[in-house]
């Protein structure tokens, strides 16, 4: 069973990602509501994969994918983005992340990505 | 700034992303119905997002607004484990996000038109016919009729004076 961290401010977008997650697969989902967060519970956590909104308050998607490749260069973060953040999700992609989704994107494309995340 | 003033191009890109973005979200058409200029108050409308447009050529404001209950129905489509319990902080941070993704792509559709714009995240406001003035801005109002309900797009553009930049040559 893989474990899957879901970092979004939008309670609605982390409640999409996760149900979609778990319609078919049987992950553990821990969840952060900002860059911050998210470095700190990854720690505490080591998931096997990370879901990475962009924008958020406190600490941003960049930032946050940025210091978790640090501690972790294995780490797997699939950046969740909208369409005009094409800068920013090129830094993360440059800094390492293993894949990127764009907003709006339906269940089998997030969940395509994470298996094929977990299987690289 | 009278109705001549409005950049017709520029609303129709907009209204066609807009239009395009909703069906990709919610896999539902939305028609356009009236069209009108806004009259300072959001009529019946309880809940709207604010958001400021910034480009090369073109400042204004897009303010959406519906009823509560629209906003509520189109986030539970969403997220239909979403809590039967009506909580307004749900529905502010479902709707925000909601208008990002519309304003990602709508930045976008303006680049594809060598159109260069920011829209800023939405500001959520609500209440009982709120009302709000803005001076030297002519808006128009455009109703988009939904299985939600009517979701109104309120649109205020100037133009000024920079060309835009694949057009200056
Ligand atoms: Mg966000």
């Amino acid at each position: 069973m893989g474990k899957i961290m879901i970092v979004d401010d939008a309670r609605l977008m982390r409640n999409i990602i996760r149900t979609a997650l778990l319609e078919n697969n049987d992950y553990k989902i821990v969840e952060a509501v900002n860059g911050k967060e998210a470095v700190a519970l990854y720690k505490q956590e080591q998931p096997d994969i990370v879901t990475m909104d962009i924008t958020m308050e406190v600490k941003n998607g960049v930032e946050a994918a940025k210091e978790i490749l640090e501690y972790d260069p294995n780490a797997k973060i699939i950046m969740v983005t909208s369409l005009g953040q094409e800068k920013l999700l090129k830094e993360c992609v440059e800094a390492g992340v293993s894949d990127y989704i764009v907003k709006p994107f339906t269940k089998e494309r997030i969940t395509s990505s994470i298996l094929n995340s977990l299987n690289n | 700034m009278a109705i001549q003033d409005l950049d017709a191009n520029f609303i129709e890109l907009f209204l066609g992303s807009v239009e395009s973005t909703f069906s990709k979200v919610f896999n539902t058409e939305v028609t356009r119905g009236q069209m009108s200029i806004w009259k300072n108050n959001l009529s019946d409308h309880e809940i709207a997002a604010i958001t400021g447009i910034i480009g090369e050529a073109h400042t204004g404001m897009v303010i959406y607004s519906m009823k509560e209950c629209t906003a509520e129905r189109m986030i539970r489509f969403l997220d239909p484990s979403m809590s039967k319990e009506f909580d307004r902080r749900v529905i502010y941070d479902g709707l925000s996000e909601i208008i990002c993704i519309l304003s990602g792509n709508t930045m976008t559709a303006f680049s594809e038109n060598d159109i260069e714009i920011d829209i800023t995240t939405p500001s959520i406001v609500s209440g009982d016919s709120f009302q709000m003035h803005m001076p030297n801005h002519t808006m128009l109002t455009v109703d988009m009729l939904s299985e939600f309900g009517t979701i109104d797009v309120n649109i205020a553009i100037k133009r000024h004076g920079k060309k835009q930049k694949n057009k200056a040559a």
